[in-house]
This record gives structure tokens, C-alpha cells and sequence, in this order.
């Protein structure tokens, strides 16, 4: 049991400083030690279960430890940022006022067809209009573009705006939801009306129906034969 | 707060029960190790009886042990010991028999082997 401990903190921490020194294109969405949990978890608890001769505990210890592991780095990193600099690294700055910063871009083995290829993935082609691109933790490119080039927002014209709120699903697939109808402050009587103005007589003939705190609604009906 | 402090709390009672693993193993294997020195003299002495008796005493704590050791440790280290038993056994009832010392060594080395194979060393944790 101690030597399971042992090597799980040593393997824990080895592919956390590996992949740590192997920069952020590797993580895709997740934070380093989430990355890291992940790939560990997967393959130790599947072991037992392969091998009946591996007691069940050589298993649960290692995940268990993982576990203390990942709570106490995360919550460690809360309170002080050089152990979060130190763990989880810094983001860096690719681009600055459109120029691209090299050896920013070395440092984190991030090509120039990676960087182009995740720029026009956000929509921009032109790498001049770009106020600053920073590669953030997780691996993601965040751009934000220069304020000359930025879309025009509805506060600069001066224009009203009016909070929609967010929409609930009152009918799924046919499958009437009642906690969500309850929820949006709605009941049978109402959904019933809105049926017969769409021309549909019973709920099972609808694939979807939103709708939302300003009354709002989606409605989209089954395909003929689903 | 809170779950950190019990991701530290859990992680300190794995420990200890590492710790507390340790001195279980170590004091089955002492208390079967004293059998089989007693097993060995008796042996020696020409009394297989004596020794076969010492023995069973041996396999006794052995397999009440069942239950910790099919838990703590890799089964296959476990059916070694436990056939190392059985060969000591029918070495020493082929009385005249000369492979008993030869069934001794391979019953400790199987007892000394899951014994340091739990104990952390860089040995066995590299």
C-alpha cells in the first residue's frame, strides 16, 4: 500500500512537471492537473478489473491519492499565485498590437500555421487588426481585436437592449416538461394555446419548444415519419 | 475550505493505513518466521512431528491471515507462499527426506519477498 502511495505521488507529479515543460498546446480545454487526473484515472481503474490476481485496493489507493492530490494542488494554487504560475504556468502573449512575439511563440512550440489556423477558426484573417492574442492556460487562444477593428456594440449606438433571459425547454421530442413549464412560471393551458396556434394538437408531434423569460418561443415541429 | 481539508485528512489516513499495513505484514511474517525457526530446529533434530507441528502453526496464522492478505497483496504472491507451505509439508513427511532444508529457504525467501516488496525502498518503488 505504501509503495502504491509512492508511486502514484511519483508518477502524479512526474507527468505534471513533463507536460507542464511541454507547454499548453497539449491540454486542449482542460487545466495541466485536470489533464493529467484524466489520463492517470482511466488507466489505473481499469487494471483490477482486467487482473483478478491485483487487489481491488491497488486500484482505489492510487485513485483516492490522485484525488487529494488535485483537491490540495487546486486549493494550494487558490491562495498563492507563484504556486499557480509554478503548476499551471503563465498565459502568454503571441500577438501585441499585431505583431507576432516570436519567441513567445517558441517558448510554447506554437507554430505560425497552428497560430493562423486557430486565428481564422475566431474569424480573423488579418493578423494586423489584432490588439493582443494571448494563450491562456488551457491551451486556448483568447484574441482580442484592436479597438479601431472591434465590432460595434449596441451600447456605442446608443441602442436599447432587452434581456431575453434564458430559454427552457417546455417540450422535448415530443415529452412535455413539466418541472421546466412550472418553472418558467407556465402551465398545461398555456402550452395547450400555443399548440393549436402552431397547428399541432398534441405534444408528441413537436421535436422541440423553447421559451424564454421575455415569452419568446422556439417551436420546431416533428419531421413526418420521427 | 472544507475539501481540502479532507483530501488532507484522507491523505493522511491512507498513510496511516499504509503504516498500520506495514506493521500487520511485518508481525504475520515475524510470528510465521518463529514457527519455521521452530519447524527448522525440531527438523534438525530428527523429531518431523515436532516440526510437522511447528509448521502447521505456521499455515494456522497463515490462513487466518486470509482476509488481510488477499486484500493488502497481489494474489500471486500470496499463492506462492501458500504452495511454498504445501512443498515444506510434504518435504518433511517424506521422512529421510533431504529437499526439507532446500523448502525451508524457498518458504522464507516467499515470506521475505512480499515482506520487502511492501516496504517502500527504491528498490521496490522504482
Amino acid at each position: 500500500m505504501a509503495i502504491v502511495i509512492c508511486r502514484t505521488l511519483i508518477v502524479y507529479f512526474a507527468l505534471l512537471i513533463t507536460l507542464r515543460l511541454l507547454g499548453k498546446r497539449q491540454l486542449g480545454e482542460m487545466e495541466l492537473s485536470e489533464f493529467v487526473l484524466g489520463a492517470l484515472i482511466a488507466d489505473l481503474a481499469s487494471h483490477p478489473l482486467q487482473d483478478m490476481g491485483i487487489p481491488m485496493l491497488n486500484g482505489l489507493v492510487p485513485i483516492l491519492t490522485l484525488f487529494c492530490c488535485e483537491v490540495l494542488i487546486a486549493g494550494a494554487s487558490m491562495k498563492s499565485v507563484r504556486l499557480r504560475t509554478a503548476f499551471f504556468g503563465e498565459p502568454s502573449l503571441l500577438i501585441v498590437h499585431g505583431q507576432i512575439r516570436q519567441r513567445e511563440m517558441r517558448k510554447n512550440r506554437f507554430t505560425l500555421d497552428e497560430l493562423m489556423q486557430e486565428l481564422r477558426s475566431q474569424g480573423v484573417s488579418d493578423i494586423g487588426k489584432i490588439a493582443y492574442a494571448i494563450l491562456e492556460t488551457n491551451g486556448k487562444l483568447s484574441v482580442i481585436p484592436d479597438p479601431a477593428s472591434a465590432p460595434v456594440t449596441a451600447a456605442q449606438l446608443g441602442l436599447p437592449t432587452g434581456d431575453s433571459g434564458y430559454p427552457t425547454i417546455v417540450i422535448s421530442d415530443g415529452r412535455i416538461l413539466e418541472a421546466n413549464l412550472r418553472h418558467a412560471g407556465l402551465d398545461r393551458a398555456w402550452l395547450a394555446d400555443r399548440l393549436r396556434e402552431k397547428g399541432k394538437a398534441r405534444a408528441d408531434e413537436v421535436f422541440l419548444m423553447t421559451v424564454d423569460q421575455a415569452g419568446q418561443i422556439y417551436f420546431a415541429g416533428k419531421e413526418n415519419g420521427t | 475550505m472544507k475539501r481540502e481539508l479532507t483530501a488532507l485528512l484522507l491523505l493522511i489516513l491512507l498513510i496511516a493505513c499504509s503504516v498500520w499495513n506495514l506493521a500487520r505484514l511485518d508481525r504475520l511474517t515475524d510470528r510465521i518466521s518463529l514457527c519455521l525457526d521452530r519447524a527448522e530446529a525440531a527438523a534438525g533434530d530428527g523429531d518431523p512431528e515436532a516440526a510437522l507441528k511447528a509448521l502447521d502453526d505456521g499455515l494456522v496464522l497463515w490462513r487466518r491471515a486470509r482476509d488481510y492478505t488477499n486484500v493488502f497483496l497481489r494474489h500471486p504472491d500470496v499463492d506462492a507462499v501458500s504452495d511454498a507451505f504445501c512443498d515444506l509439508q510434504e518435504a518433511l513427511l517424506e521422512r529421510g527426506s533431504e529437499t526439507y532444508p532446500a523448502a525451508f529457504a524457498r518458504l522464507r525467501d516467499r515470506l521475505a519477498r512480499i515482506d520487502y516488496m511492501e516496504h517502500p525502498s527504491l528498490g521496490t518503488i522504482f
